[in-house]
């Protein structure tokens, strides 16, 4: 052991070392410099294997063929939907210039492809692309998640199913022929939150007098704000669509009550991101 | 020494490595597979195999060696991964340390005493990295280690009759 001991903590120190060298962003042009090829090796590696589960997805076509119709057809109702936020949006636009409120800037995208999944996701943007800590990420208007570390080259985006997640979110129907259509606001059902589990999304924190079925809408609030790019804690940005409802769990004594919720993005299939660069 | 005219000229000497550095390295090779690990964790891959490959290594190979291998390893899974750079050799080191301290009262080769080590080890780097016990990549990591551990043993037999062959 005490021959051993010397080697340890020498190590230990040089491990300490380079903790703090990196946390301090002291060595990013050499750590750039072996990441830059080692991203590259990931990309091809995240493609073959996205080729891969295609493959295998097509093989069992048939079995997911009625999963494919049912998705589908969620999928036309969600663009339904979505033309019923637009139309609020921009309803909602209107009145804030009548009523000389200043309005937020216009969202920038910026483009990024994921090249790590395992864990957090992570993405070939950093840095020296403008990224910053606490930035939303996006996929086809679906939330996807939010940047929590960014080196020069690659950023880490922490996913809905983090532990870490809780948003507040609002709960909508989707549109039906007695929804009260293009009224903002007309279809929230209840307000609640997200929160993650370790590979679920559970939906906490709603009325037992509020009524939520399987099916529907889970999307951002935005009642946290804006989210702030300086690393502390920080909001979501309102209207983006979370998931859908799949299972209202048990009426218990407690006051509220809970629901599973299922992520309309796979991660699986994710090779394009957006950030939202404000 | 040759004696040509009147000058004795030493024969030419051909320098060969030592046998047991050649040994020293091949064990170092342990890194090439690490790395491709650490791609395939940094990409897709949920399960810690540079953890285990590490744990391993360090239960049936000599300490500094072991605590060599799991700095570099550690490195390379941070760069892998897009941790802070040390930090996973810094734990990968703490784990290796533990394992050592505890050969002297327990056989850590032993395979039973590395997969509850294993299974714990994991559970522990993945409370720190993702805040919670991920126990199912834990369970699956023990019962690799099981099996390596098994494995190990049997090819150590090779690897101690070499040794006692250059004399380490």
């Amino acid at each position: 052991m005490k021959k051993v001991l010397p080697s340890f903590l020498i190590l230990i120190l040089t491990s300490l070392f380079l903790i703090l060298t990196d946390h301090y962003n002291l060595i990013s042009p050499i750590q750039g410099f072996f990441q830059r090829p080692i991203i590259r090796m990931e990309e091809g590696i995240m493609s073959g294997y996205q080729g891969i589960l295609g493959i295998i997805r097509g093989l069992n076509g048939q079995a997911r063929e009625a999963e494919t119709l049912r998705l589908e057809g969620s999928l036309r109702q969600l663009a339904v939907d979505q033309n019923q936020l637009n139309v609020c949006r921009e309803e909602n636009e209107k009145l804030k210039k009548l009523l000389g409120t200043p309005l937020p800037p216009t969202w920038k995208f910026l483009m990024a492809k994921v090249v790590g999944l395992s864990g957090e996701m992570r993405i070939d943007k950093g840095r020296q692309d403008g990224v910053k800590e606490g930035m939303m990420v996006i996929s086809e208007n679906i939330l996807v998640g939010r940047v929590t570390a960014v080196d020069e080259f690659t950023s880490r985006v922490q996913k809905l199913d983090d532990v870490r997640t809780k948003i507040s979110v609002v709960v909508k129907r989707p549109a039906s022929a007695g929804a009260s259509a293009g009224k903002p606001g007309g279809n929230i059902q209840a307000r609640g939150l997200l929160i993650g589990q370790g590979g679920s999304l559970i939906l906490d924190r709603v009325l037992q007098s509020e009524d939520i079925q399987k099916g529907d809408l889970v999307v951002t609030s935005g009642e946290e704000g804006p989210p702030r790019l300086d690393g502390g804690e920080t909001g979501w940005l309102g209207d983006l669509v979370i998931g859908q409802v799949e299972e209202v769990l048990p009426k218990s004594a407690e006051v509220y009550k809970k629901a599973k919720v299922t992520p309309l993005v796979d991660y699986q299939k994710l090779r394009i991101v957006f950030l939202v660069v404000r | 020494m040759k004696v040509i005219g009147a000058r004795k000229v030493k024969p030419h000497k051909i320098w060969r490595a030592p046998r047991a550095y050649k040994y020293y390295m091949k064990s170092y090779l342990i890194l090439l597979p690490i790395f491709l690990f650490a791609l395939f964790q940094g990409a897709f891959l949920p399960l810690n195999l540079v953890l285990l490959t590490v744990l391993v290594w360090t239960a049936l190979r000599p300490p500094k060696e072991s605590l060599l291998i799991a700095f570099f390893a550690g490195l390379l899974l941070d760069l892998g991964k897009g941790y802070l750079l040390g930090f996973s050799s810094f734990a990968f080191l703490v784990f290796s340390f533990t394992l050592i301290s505890y050969s002297h009262r327990f056989d850590s080769s032993h395979p039973l005493f590395l997969t509850v080590f294993v299974f714990i080890s994991s559970n522990l780097y993945s409370l720190v990295t993702n805040h919670f016990f991920n126990w199912p990549e834990g369970l699956v990591l023990a019962i690799l280690a099981l099996i390596f551990g098994f494995l190990g043993k049997f090819f150590l037999v090779e690897i101690d009759k070499e040794k006692i062959k250059l004399k380490i």
